[in-house]
């Protein structure tokens, strides 16, 4: 199966509906218990900015935001949201580490550990970075749906805006 | 993203039972559901579009999503906030029960999920419909 058929494939459809909401919920929980909640206009720019411009409009967004938006828990959160998308992340619920590690399990990223040449790996990971960021960009407006949706949810249920 | 591609499963004989028969156990849960909705006053309408999301979405999440949202709403009165929890708690246990009846098949889970959701919402739409006529006398 190719990588354009996977993403086709039922099994995918079910990881959108199932996996990546549950990393997206993950992510949406960590950021809530690690910041303070931020005004809910903040995540309404998310879906439009992904529909015009993809993965390189949010983070351009994101950057943008987390260096000059002068409130300190704006700032934060698109931080938090920029760390989301990142390919050095550590967090563990990084989106970029999800699709990693999804990707790898279905043999469409190989591991850098097939190596141990250090140039090997580090091509081994620009390759696997252009992979994973080609299919975040075309599963962003489903993650964000699963986090937008999260988020408002609670932030209402514990009323800390 | 877009799935058009995908089809549809023909369901065995089989999971369709199995679908109906935790559907007329459900009903009382459902109902519940549907008295909790008219017991809070929600608007008709509301209830329309949740009923018309559920025949239309391709994507058992965008239910569940669309709930959330609805709860998340800023609004000074916002009946969603009452029943949100409730139909939240159901679809998990829609969802549980898909799992249950297609296993490991993700094609057919997805439909087992939508034909759930669908049974159900007929279920809760139609109790709400009674129990709101039933309160305005």
């Amino acid at each position: 199966m190719t990588l354009n058929e996977y993403l086709k494939s039922a099994k995918f459809q079910a990881v959108q509906d199932e996996a990546l909401r549950d990393a997206a919920l993950r992510a949406a929980e960590n950021i809530l218990r690690e910041h303070v909640a931020v005004k809910r206009h903040q995540l309404h720019a998310i879906p439009s900015i992904i529909q015009g411009a993809g993965l390189l409009g949010l983070r351009e967004m994101a950057q943008k935001q987390k260096e000059k938006n002068s409130n300190s828990k704006n700032k934060a959160f698109w931080s938090a949201i920029d760390d989301l998308l990142s390919a050095t992340s550590v967090s563990e619920v990084s989106l970029y580490r999800f699709l990693q590690t999804l990707l790898l399990e279905s043999h469409f990223v190989e591991s850098e550990e097939t190596s141990a040449d250090k140039n090997t790996q580090k091509q081994i990971r620009r390759r696997n970075k252009v992979i994973i960021e080609g299919v975040m960009d075309d599963i962003l407006d489903v993650y964000f749906e699963h986090f937008n949706c999260h988020y408002f949810f609670k932030i209402q249920q514990g009323g800390s805006q | 993203m877009d799935n058009s591609e995908i089809q549809a499963p023909l369901l065995s004989a089989k999971t369709l039972k199995s679908i109906d028969l935790f559907l007329e156990d459900y009903y009382p849960k459902a109902s519940e559901a549907g008295d909790r909705i008219a017991a809070c006053k929600m608007d008709k309408t509301q209830v329309r579009g949740l009923e018309n999301l559920i025949v239309s979405v391709t994507r058992f999440s965008e239910v569940i999503n669309y709930i959330k949202n609805q709860v998340g709403k800023e609004r000074e009165k916002n009946t969603w906030k009452e029943v949100g929890p409730i139909l939240l708690s159901q679809l998990k246990d829609l969802e549980s029960q898909a799992n249950e009846i297609a296993g490991d098949h993700p094609l057919e889970r997805l439909e087992v999920k939508l034909r759930l959701l669908r049974g159900w919402a007929r279920q809760v739409v139609a109790h709400y419909l009674y129990k709101d006529r039933e309160e305005r006398g």
